[in-house]
Formats: structure tokens, sequence, C-alpha cells
């Protein structure tokens, strides 16, 4: 991946949480604003914006809970919040009107902000997702609820990931490591784990949305899987 | 409106509501693909050229 056009890595915090995004092109250029999905990183674009970032400003944020971006201390991963989150960045951005896309939960949070602010958008790509739910949504969420925590190294994560994605499998090997560390990290102990934040069972007067889950990794209590 | 027509996330009847409800909505088809297409693939890519070009 030596020879490929690298992104901008920046930072700015919205609605408290401190949110990452790659920057790719010229700022002065059309924007457009990608929104990757469930469990996955603002690298999912990492692909088309290297088609489109010598004509267009292409904007990709981790979404809150996801790769470099903070966790919500309050355990608000409502589609709102994240919506507000896009609301407040492309503000922060000056980006008055602007091209969206979104994949998967990145469609639902498009939208979301699609429905309150259409005046704001050129163009919106929704990406196989609709508002009613179909099956395999329920099998999406029990294949990351059945995940190893773990992995003992970058190839076998990776070796996994292609087990489960034939479209994952389909991509190039660089593409494939650039999409894994996006959705990775190292831990101290040398093995590699998902950057995302995960569902705990839920119990009480919040019973129903997701929560930030606090662990011992190897906590014989409180296991890290849902 | 982009739907890989191996989805079990997005059905072609949902898929096609959404692109007639859509102002100026378009349905890209993936063919053999499911969830979710990486938005690189051909018939993605030329659509999404085409639209951005008439901006």
């Amino acid at each position: 991946m030596t020879d490929a056009i690298q992104p901008r890595d920046e930072f700015l915090t919205v609605n408290d949480l401190r949110l990452h995004y790659l920057d790719w092109g010229e700022a002065d250029r059309p924007a457009v604003v990608c929104v990757h999905g469930y469990t996955g990183s603002a690298q999912a674009f990492n692909a088309l914006a290297r088609r489109l970032c010598d004509r267009f400003h292409v904007i990709a944020p981790d979404v809150r809970g996801h790769g470099e971006s903070a966790w919500s201390p309050t355990g608000a991963y409502q589609y709102a919040d994240q919506a507000g989150d896009l609301a407040q960045l492309v503000d922060r951005l000056g980006l008055d009107r602007f091209v969206l896309i979104g994949t998967s939960m990145g469609g639902i949070i498009a939208m979301a902000y699609a429905a309150q602010f259409p005046n704001r958008l050129r163009g919106l790509v929704i990406n196989d997702i609709g508002p009613d739910v179909e099956a395999g949504t329920q099998r999406i969420t029990g294949m990351i609820g059945s995940r190893p925590g773990d992995f003992a190294s970058l190839e076998e994560a990776m070796d996994y990931r292609r087990q489960i994605s034939p479209i994952t499998a389909a991509r190039p090997l660089d593409d494939q490591r650039e999409l894994a560390l996006g959705v990775l990290r190292q831990h101290l102990d040398g093995r590699w784990a998902g950057s995302w934040t995960r569902p705990i069972s839920s119990s009480g007067s919040r019973a129903g949305r997701r929560r930030v889950p606090i662990y011992g990794r190897r906590s014989p209590m409180c296991s890290a899987r849902p | 409106m982009v739907w890989g027509t191996d989805s079990d996330v997005l059905s072609e009847a949902q898929a096609k509501r959404m692109a007639e409800m859509l102002p100026k909505g378009e349905l890209v088809a993936v063919p053999g693909v499911g969830h979710a297409p990486t938005l690189v693939e051909p018939p993605v890519l030329a659509a999404l050229e085409r639209s951005l070009a008439s901006l």
C-alpha cells in the first residue's frame, strides 16, 4: 500500500465526543460524506475515496463507538445520536451542501439526517439497507455476537473476516489489511480485538438500549461477549 | 439506492419501493453481491460518476 494515496487523520469534538474522520482531497472541491456500517470504520470507503479524491473532498467519519472515535459514556448509540454527530460534524467543517453516502447502519444514519436536513444534501446514496428490518439483520447481529473475542494475530483475524464475508474475501489483500486495521486494535498482551463497542444484556429502565460495556477482559464475572 | 442482489438485509421489493419514493431516485443493482456492496463495483461507480457529474 506504499504507493496508494493516503488520507489525513483528523479529529473534532462534537456532542462532547472526540470523533475521528478520514479526510481525502482538497477542501475547496465538492464534498462527499461517507458513513460506514455497524462494527465497520471509516476505512470501509478507502477504495471509493481513492477514486474520487482527485475531484471531490471526501470525508469519512468513524461513527461514535467505532474505530478511533470515542465511546459514549452514557451508552447513547441511537441512530438519532449518530445523526446528531453527523449534523454537528458537517456544520463544524462548513459543508453547506454535500453528497451523503451511507452503507448499512450508515444508510440509516443518512436517512435520519436527510429527513431532518434535506436542503443540505446535493445527493443521497443509501447502500443496501431500508427502513424495514429484514432477516439478514438478525443474521448479522448473531454473527457479531458469536465472533471470537480476540485473535492471536492480525493474519488470524483477517482469515476469520474472509470466512464470514465473501465480499471481504474478494477484496485485494492490501484492502483487507487496511479494513482490518480500521476495526481491530492490538492489546498489551499482543492479541487483536475489535475496536467497536459491544452490546451487553440489558435490564431495568434502559432495557433495549445498547450500553458501553465495562469488563475485565479475563473476568470470570462479566463476559466480553453479550 | 444501491442494492446487492444477494442481500438478505435489503429485498428487491424494498429497494424498488425506496428508489421510487426518493425524488429522482435510481436503483443500482449489484449482481451476485450480498450485504453490502463496497461501492467500487462497476455498476455503482458508473452510476456514482454519472450522478456526481450532473451536480
